[in-house]
């Protein structure tokens, strides 16, 4: 048990890794009602940006100075998705998003194959980051989960900020509430969603810049994290951004719990396990609620 | 109407991205930053063009490799060995002699990194008639599904780098296994590490073990017989732990199982990503055990792009190292290093080594018999042994292939050390060239 506090470390940095994409495809359902398929490909595209960049200009960098140009090339990409083809499946039924979104998934993995080729790549950071830590009390934090730990907690505070003290976020909780009663007040639907998607795409997308150090890019890179993502959604609540994050932590506490005292083979299992026994007690989720029915 | 049109245009953008991303051309998983001077190697029905100079029909061998998916790695290395083979065989050697200088055509077909459906492009190649010999797969979970298609259309399949004995043991009468399997591996990986403990002074019986192996057919067989040799030599097996291939997305639960059983050698079987993981944790948490890998991504130039310079003092054991006795022997095989290294600029890895050499053996079997008819090349195959073939001795060992299993009887496994950014062959003697460094200070240890 003296490794007790390391596991609870390893499970919450992890944890943090997991609410990056949480939080982005939370984003999307909690507006729109739709799940993302494609959000761990997101991910991908985030993280093969980043490897462009290496390619371009060798030589070992940090690479989260370029948090920035991600962020803003995912958000146009995101318009660009939702756009060209998303908003033709709202609200039209309950198949076409996971069709559609599905088969976004695989265009893009085509798309990088195609640009970037099927092996895996490399992103040469320099040592203090890969193998950076420090101590506390006994317990090691390795940094760059750490850094992605503290972006993901930045990220939940400014998703609350923006969706209850701002106009457009305020006009996307409507707009999910009802939309017709939304529009009927002169809120413009559209552009709720067309916010939450590029915000949810390029959660996504600087999830994978966070990622770039600790993990190699190939095309389907993004498919372990989509599924954790879409369980750590269900596991907090759909469309609750806070729980989106409190489950991403569930999930990585169960995970390094069961690695380290039982095996590392079933820490998928155990997620599962614990996702059943959540929802036979909170079918909507930890924070979740059921739908208001008039 | 004009964002109909928009949308329009940009659905059949998409759509033709998909249909050309379907089509990804396997040079393209090539090494990046080298300009892969090498013919293009394209998949399925597409293939490495002849060397100029002929006009005679090519002999066309098929490259059976993981292209895509989670061994992409292993794709990128089988393919530029096709391109070596190739360039050896039609330019330097003037393609088949007995066949009147035929050239030869190496055609890399993408199986993916899934067993379940690698069946299907395998059985649509083969019914074209147009191969005489199989190469491949490397990947044992692959080639143990390919072995009643080539049964059934009767084309000796060689398994280039497969470690997996099962390969061998199904029955089939058209399978040749040429490198070095886990029941080598295994004795070879635990025989450096008496001699490693001795050197360092210590007993091999009282350091404590662990081992780490990708849950798939070749990890698991390292695993199974880790277990068996293990006991057998007495010594202290405390963990050990499989995982499932790339579906871990962090180490730091595993390495903190391993540090606090104590663990002083560490045995993993891992891939790329999954290494890449396990070092970077290992360091983060700094833990640093001996590690004494089973082969696979220890050994290729993916863990020197991943780890830099702290690949070096790192030690596996692998069926295939570039400077092997073996091959260092041999003048022919030389040149295509120094082709592969010029052309691809990296040392010849440990898929691309096998890969090279079943061709070459499958190049001698035809040149012998002056035949393409795949069961006279199968009969021929059985006939080559270290004693009467020039590219069996590349391989470390004496060996023959068994006229009913088709495995290579005597391969032998030899161990590497990454230094200066290279795998350099240090155990044991009989076939090794380099010599053991102390880790520590990448010098020769004083004993």
């Amino acid at each position: 048990m003296s490794q007790l506090p390391q596991v609870i470390v390893n499970g919450l940095l992890t944890g943090g890794v997991y609410a990056l994409v949480a939080v982005g495809i939370t984003m999307i359902h909690g507006v729109m009602k739709i799940v993302n398929f494609a959000q761990g490909d997101f991910l991908a595209i985030g993280m093969y940006l980043a490897y462009a960049k290496y390619y371009l200009f060798p030589g070992e960098a940090y690479p989260y100075w370029l948090f920035v140009p991600v962020g803003a090339a995912m958000y146009l990409i995101g318009c660009i998705i939702f756009q060209t083809s998303v908003r033709r499946v709202i609200g039209k039924g309950d198949s076409n998003y996971i069709l559609l979104t599905i088969g976004l998934s695989y265009f893009i993995q085509n798309v990088i194959q195609l640009i970037f080729g099927a092996d895996f790549k490399n992103i040469t950071v320099p040592d203090t980051l890969r193998y950076g830590s420090f101590h506390f009390i006994g317990t090691v934090f390795t940094l760059p989960r750490m850094i992605a730990f503290l972006f993901a907690t930045v990220f939940v505070f400014f998703l609350n900020w923006f969706l209850s003290k701002t106009d457009i976020g305020r006009a996307m909780r409507a707009t999910s509430e009802n939309r017709v009663i939304a529009e009927s007040l002169g809120i413009k639907s559209h552009q709720a969603y067309i916010t939450a998607f590029a915000l949810g795409t390029m959660f996504a997308g600087i999830a994978g810049l966070m990622l770039s150090p600790l993990v190699l890019p190939f095309p389907k890179v993004g498919a372990q994290f989509s599924i954790i993502a879409m369980s750590a959604m269900v596991l907090g609540g759909l469309g609750n951004i806070k729980g989106a994050m409190v489950g991403a932590l569930i999930i990585g506490l169960v995970e390094s719990a069961t690695s380290t005292f039982i095996s590392v083979n079933l820490a998928q299992a155990a997620i599962c396990f614990v996702l059943m026994l959540v929802l036979i007690f909170k079918p909507y989720g930890i924070f979740g609620k059921k739908a208001r029915t008039a | 109407m004009i964002k109909k049109i928009l949308t329009s245009l940009t659905m059949l953008t998409m759509v033709g991205f998909l249909l050309a991303g379907c089509g990804t051309k396997a040079s393209e998983s090539a090494d990046e930053g080298n300009d892969t001077a090498a013919a293009d190697t394209t998949q399925s029905d597409s293939s490495t063009e002849a060397e100029p100079g002929s006009s005679e029909d090519p002999v066309k061998f098929l490259v059976y490799a993981c292209i895509t998916g989670n061994n992409s790695e292993s794709g990128r290395q089988v393919t530029m060995a096709a391109d070596t083979a190739q360039w050896y065989i039609n330019e330097k050697l003037g393609g088949f002699q007995s066949l009147d200088g035929r050239p030869i055509e190496l055609v890399v077909v993408d199986s993916t990194s899934d067993a379940a459906t690698a069946t299907l492009p395998f059985e649509r190649e083969l019914s074209s008639g147009q191969y005489s010999v199989v190469i491949g797969n490397s990947t044992s979970s692959i080639a143990l599904t390919m072995l009643p298609i080539a049964e059934k259309y009767q084309i000796p399949m060689i398994t280039g780098a497969a470690a997996n004995k099962a390969v061998s043991e199904q029955g089939a009468t058209f399978v040749f296994q040429p490198a070095a399997t886990s029941s080598s591996f295994i004795p070879t990986q635990l025989d450096f590490l008496e001699e490693y403990a001795r050197i360092l002074g210590k007993d091999v019986t009282d350091l404590n073990i662990g081992l780490v192996y990708a849950n798939d057919a070749w990890g698991t067989d390292n695993a199974n017989n880790t277990r068996e040799q293990v006991e057998a030599r007495g010594l202290n097996l405390v963990i050990e732990e499989s995982y499932e291939v790339n579906a871990f997305t962090d180490a730091a639960p595993l390495v903190t199982k391993l540090k606090n059983a104590n663990v002083d050698v560490l045995l993993p079987s891992s891939y790329p990503n999954d290494l890449k993981l396990l070092f970077t944790s290992m360091k983060s948490l700094q833990f640093n055990p001996l590690v004494v890998g089973g082969g696979a991504a220890m050994t290729w130039p993916s863990l020197y792009k991943d780890l830099g310079e702290d690949v070096n003092g790192i030690t596996s054991v692998d069926s295939w190292v570039w400077n092997q006795k073996g091959a260092t022997e041999n003048e022919g095989w030389m040149e295509m290093n120094a082709h592969y290294e010029e052309v691809n600029g990296e040392f010849i890895p440990g898929q691309a080594g096998p890969t090279i050499y079943s061709i070459m053996l499958a190049y001698e079997a035809i040149e012998k018999i002056g035949s393409t008819d795949s069961v006279a090349i199968r009969d021929e195959l059985r006939n080559l042994n270290s004693d009467n073939s020039e590219w069996f001795n590349v391989l470390n060992g004496y060996g023959d292939f068994d006229d009913k299993t088709g495995l290579n009887t005597d391969s032998r496994a030899v161990i590497m050390q990454w230094q200066d950014g290279k795998p350099i062959s240090v155990f044991p003697d009989e076939f090794a060239i380099g010599t053991l460094l102390d880790p520590e200070t990448m010098q020769p240890f004083n004993e």
